[in-house]
């Protein structure tokens, strides 16, 4: 890739990327929000955002950093299978998205329940968006650190090539 | 910033760090996924713990 394209890249993968954990994080509050409040409207509300907030930000930036992070890897003399770093994050990437497209149904259930007056609050109420809110912060947090710090070490097809 | 020239032979200790904490989460969540009703679907997070319908006392028509 030329310089100018490859900073263009560059600058679009961290953008998703980051934006991607900055979503999450939200979601950790709209989870904390949801367990905690003592406000009805705003315990429901909290579960009935999460899906649509899901399919219009979280997915849109989760394949948008997946995207991205394969173009500026096979664009670039890093590759996308000689660095462990690289396919750590590649890895990281691709687990988080498909658990988030298999977690969409439970996002789906949730608002079903919390946009129903006849169910308890109690019934409402749930821990496993926190759960993976947490989980997801760790992972895309592991990533940007991989990403930020590079660190050595060449896989065996990234020692063949070398050579 | 670490280049990208040239780098000894052999696996890094943190990639062996970092492929069993991988291998351990991964067992834990197949045992999990296991122990569990077989699935990451809405199932195994909501309150009914396997209840997909309407809760309790609600009957859609």
């Amino acid at each position: 890739m030329a310089p100018r394209v490859r900073k263009f890249a560059l600058t679009a993968h961290v953008t998703f990327s980051v934006g991607w954990l900055g979503a999450v994080a939200a979601f950790l509050a709209f989870s904390v929000v949801g367990l905690t409040s003592q406000d009805e409207q705003t315990v429901r509300g909290a579960y009935i955002v999460m899906e649509p907030a899901a399919w219009f930000v979280l997915i849109p930036l989760a394949f948008a950093s997946l995207l991205t992070g394969l173009i500026q890897a096979l664009g670039t003399s890093w590759g996308l299978f000689r660095h462990y770093w690289v396919v750590f994050k590649l890895l990281i990437n691709l687990v988080a998205t498909i658990v988030l497209l298999m977690y969409m149904e439970t996002f789906g259930v949730l608002a079903d329940v919390a946009g129903d007056p006849r169910a308890d609050l109690g019934d409402v109420r749930s821990a496993s968006p926190l759960l993976h809110a947490v989980a997801a912060l760790l992972l895309l947090v592991v990533a940007v650190t991989l990403a930020v710090y590079k660190p050595r070490g060449l896989t065996p097809y990234g020692r063949r090539r070398a050579r | 910033m670490a280049d990208n020239g040239t780098q000894s032979a052999g696996t890094p200790t943190w990639v062996k760090v970092f492929g069993l904490i991988a291998l351990v989460l991964l067992v834990l969540v197949v045992v999990m996924i296991l122990i569990g009703r077989g699935g990451h679907g809405p199932g195994r997070h909501t309150p009914g713990g396997g209840h997909t319908g309407p809760p309790p006392g609600v009957t859609h028509p």
